[in-house]
């Protein structure tokens, strides 16, 4: 098959014997001229998307030469989000849809992206069939920046205050903005077209006249204080700022006029519309009156406080709201100007429209006219009736709340349902077929397979919505105590298991600071993380669980070397059920809620979260932030080591009774590091069975530490033989308890009555 | 030996299955399998929309929530279509609300299941929009 394929580049033509010079085609001729002093870019592919033919003006749009781009695959040009634009405009050309005209983004050599907009139309060679495609490509970068200030600018004009017209050099306007429309009172369609001078008052300067006189002077704007014509036949103060409007040559084709409203009418409007909104929207009753002390304004707060409306107050006595024997408005009014006072508050009581009394605290001001005489008072008062101030505050804040989650379970319901209807639906339909259809083995033992794989994404489902629930409700408590982070690490990725093909390693080179978190919390938190790191590793690689103090923070980091995140995913990982979407993670099961529940759970101990992605197919870090301790508790007199909170509450509760501090560690290492930190409690109770390191090796360490010569009780489940207990008895511990009803009590008995002051005992 | 006249030789219906599921491809290919149908499957509305273009499939599965072109996109580009004129469409949906319903009604869609459905009652509605 021939393959179309034209010129590159048009040589000069070499001097050869004339009588040889082949026939040239003059079609071919002509083509090639086009091709080169196009304008546009024209780049010829075959139909792999190999370039074959690139003109010089494809060299001005994409920085590269001819030489360095024929023979290579046009993709390169291509940003990564656009690279199967490639294939669905192919996909059209070969279906013979003709040619292809579009918009989209290319890559310039310097790395730049430019605006391009295309035409692609298929190459036949003669027998008809597709041997490439043609490409005709226009930068359209100015344009497209263009438009885009063109539009804003015309926004900005549209929705300006100020009266923003533009006129042609005869005066004739051509443009009226809302702003003209609200300050002159014609509308757009009224002016445009008739003269400007409909403005101009006589003997007020027009604004083309300004124009000549700026030409004058070389001055680019001109703002002066005038008058304008209204519709309403008004006359209005205005500042006015005049500029020329020049065409791109520079030639000066009309006048804008910008206009700001600043007569006394404007500001007064303003300000008494403002007083007004303020006066009508505050909590407070504020009323006015007359000197007789009738009625005159009463506004939505004096309807909330004294129960009438203003309906029913204005034109009444205000004598109507006060009970007998408390002080008149206007009486204070009277004092005030005794004593040249300008305001007086006080508290006193004020009747209501049910007949209740109130307390309010009154502020009284005299009105005057413009002159200055008192024509009036107004009176402010706020309803300072405890239970008043109380249940409303308490009914905003209740309100509230309500609202938040009820439209935070809305969100849930509503995702969850849709959720649900998808592993429903597998379970639901392969028990109708299976109960319906007489199959062979294999095909029900695959049905099979997938209910129960469904079924289980179901549990896990129900399982993180209904403990992301619990978060986010605010009903799971954290159970907070000093925890040695590292060690919770360690447990966490022991707990994650060996996989040779993505092995975790833990880099934590200086020793942490004791983090105060409820562990349970914290180890679910790093198991979510490990699982995904492996999850999006379906090829393996190695994962790296690192820890630094950053402030009073200490920040663990989990990275992988994985299928990585788009840019784009970044800022929605952690909302609930959002999942990345490509084509490598389709298979990997997730209910979308692990990284939600990290979130709340990482938040709910005041650190936060935070993921980071060099983009698809270069792994992943997440990294969160636990709060330390800030001061190690030295002076607690007995520290309860014991991995099950029930208990060491327990035990911590009775203590507290008998008026002793008592600090609980979740396990052995914990324990030792508060030791190691400086705290000198004056007993020890320990578990032996304890998550990482065991209560004998604790203990046995203890009796080691001349430092640490307190009582130590053991308390625990275990069914100890004579040997173990003389054992532990040898190591230093002073008593060994069964875990059994009564034996906290015994415990906390034995150590308050060691640690009982000496002189009581004799 | 059979003999067919030539005039009632079956052409093989064929039917595309849309949806990310893969256990939903499962489920509704081996409730539509059958001697009559060719069934296709496509993991997202990219390849669906391909292989629609492909194979004009008498019948379309759609999944409405669907990575790439979702299940309404691809409905609205089959009817826009002429040449796909004679294809058929029911979607597959977990969106079970009234107003869902209507926007895939309204879209064109010859019938809208919503997840989780019958088999059986698929098979119907299958069955209905072939020989409509």
């Amino acid at each position: 098959m021939s393959r179309a394929v034209l010129p590159v580049h048009l040589k000069p033509a070499k001097r050869a014997p004339l009588v040889k010079a082949p026939p040239v085609d003059p079609k071919l001729l002509l083509a090639a001229m086009l091709l080169e002093s196009s304008d546009d870019a024209i780049i010829g592919k075959d139909t792999q998307s190999v370039i074959t033919t690139w003109n010089p003006a494809a060299q001005r749009l994409y920085g590269y030469s001819a030489e360095e781009v024929i023979g290579k695959n046009i993709s390169f040009l291509l940003p990564p989000d656009r690279l199967n634009e490639l294939e669905a405009v192919l996909g059209r050309v070969a279906n013979g849809a003709g040619a292809q005209h579009y918009d989209t983004k290319r890559i310039h050599k310097d790395g730049g992206l430019i605006e391009v907009a295309m035409t692609v139309s298929p190459i036949r060679d003669r027998a008809g069939a597709i041997v490439g495609t043609s490409t005709i490509q226009r930068n359209i970068t100015e344009r497209k920046r263009t438009d885009t200030v063109t539009a804003e600018m015309a926004a900005i004009v549209d929705s300006s205050n100020d009266a923003i017209i533009g006129m042609s050099l005869q005066g004739i306007i051509t443009t009226w903005n809302r702003g003209a429309e609200h300050i002159y009172g014609f509308t757009a369609k009224e002016m445009i077209g008739k003269s400007v001078l409909h403005l101009v008052p006589p003997g007020r300067p027009v604004e083309l006249d300004v124009i000549a006189g700026m030409l004058a002077t070389d001055a680019r704007t001109e703002s002066f204080e005038t008058q304008r014509l209204c519709k309403d036949g008004q006359l209005i103060d205005v500042s006015l700022t005049v500029s020329p409007i020049r065409d791109s040559d520079g030639a000066i084709v009309g006048a804008s006029s910008v206009a700001r409203d600043v007569s006394e009418r404007a500001r007064a409007n303003t300000v008494t519309a403002e007083m007004a909104a303020i006066v009508d929207s505050s909590n407070d009753a504020i009323i006015g009156m007359t000197l007789e002390g009738f009625i005159t304004t009463w506004n939505r707060g004096a309807q909330h406080i004294y129960g009438f409306t203003a309906k029913e107050m204005v034109t009444k006595s205000v004598l109507l709201l006060v009970p007998p024997g408390r002080p008149v408005e206007l009486d204070v009014i009277a004092g005030m100007l005794a004593t040249d006072a300008r305001t007086e508050s006080f508290e006193t009581q004020r009747l209501c429209k049910d007949g209740r009394l109130i307390e309010v605290s009154l502020t009284v001001s005299p009105i005057r006219d413009s002159e200055g005489t008192i024509v009036g008072a107004s009176s402010v008062a706020r309803d300072v009736t405890e239970h008043n101030i109380m249940s409303a505050a308490l009914k905003a804040s209740e309100l509230r709340s309500v609202l938040a989650v009820s439209r935070a379970k809305d969100e849930m319901v509503s995702l969850v349902s849709h959720e649900l209807r998808t592993p429903l639906a597998s379970l639901l339909g392969f028990t109708e077929l299976l109960y319906s259809r007489d199959l062979p083995e294999p095909q029900r033992k695959q049905y099979l397979e997938v209910m129960l794989r469904e079924g289980r994404r179901l549990t896990d489902l129900i399982n993180d919505v209904l403990h992301l629930q619990r978060l986010e409700a605010g009903h799971q408590d954290l159970n907070v105590a000093p925890a040695d982070l590292e060690a919770l690490i360690r447990r966490a990725v022991v707990a994650a298991g060996e996989d040779a093909k993505s092995p975790i390693r833990i880099q934590i080179s200086k020793t942490l600071p004791l983090v105060k978190v409820d562990t349970d919390a914290v180890l679910q938190v790093m198991a979510n993380f490990l699982t995904n790191a492996r999850k999006y590793s379906p090829d393996g690689g190695l994962i790296l669980v690192s820890a630094q103090v950053v402030g009073d923070m200490v920040e663990v980091e989990v990275q992988d070397h994985g299928l990585g995140l788009p840019a784009s995913a970044l800022s929605k990982l952690f909302a609930t059920f959002y999942r990345v979407d490509s084509t490598d993670r389709r298979l990997i099961k997730g209910t979308g809620l692990g990284l939600a529940i990290n979130r709340k759970i990482v938040e709910a101990h005041g650190g936060s979260v935070e993921v980071h992605s060099d983009g698809l197919g270069h792994g992943s870090r997440f990294l969160f932030t636990l709060p330390t301790v800030a001061e190690i508790p030295k002076a607690a007199d007995v520290l309860i080591v014991e991995d099950d909170i029930g208990y060491a509450r327990l035990l911590q509760e009775q203590f507290v009774a008998r008026g002793l501090t008592a600090v609980r560690a979740a396990d052995a290492e914990t324990a030792q590091r508060l030791l190691q930190d400086g705290m000198k409690p004056r007993a020890v109770v320990t578990d032996l069975v304890l998550p990482g390191v065991q209560g004998e090796e604790f203990v046995t360490r203890l009796g080691a530490d001349p430092d640490i010569a307190v009582p130590v009780v053991v308390l625990t489940v275990k069914n100890l033989a004579p040997a173990e207990i003389s054992a532990l008895e040898k190591v230093g511990v002073t008593a060994v308890l069964p875990k059994e009803a009564g034996a906290s009590k015994t415990a906390v008995g034995l150590i308050s009555e060691a640690l009982a002051p000496k002189a009581t005992v004799g | 030996m059979r003999f067919q006249t030539p005039n009632v030789v079956k052409t093989l219906a064929t039917v595309l299955v849309a949806d990310d599921e893969p256990s939903m491809r499962l489920l509704v290919h081996a409730t539509i399998e059958s001697d009559d149908y060719k069934v296709l499957e496509a993991a997202d509305g990219d390849e669906a929309w391909t292989l629609i273009n492909q194979f004009k499939p008498s019948l379309v599965l759609l999944d409405v929530q669907m990575p790439g072109r979702t299940g309404l996109e691809i409905l609205g580009m089959i009817k826009s279509d002429p040449s796909l004129a004679a294809t058929r469409v029911i979607l597959l949906t977990a969106k079970a609300l009234a107003v869902d319903m209507e926007a895939g009604m309204t879209a064109g869609a010859d019938f809208y299941l919503t997840k989780p459905f019958s088999p059986l009652d698929l098979l119907t509605r299958v069955e209905e929009a072939l020989h409509q």
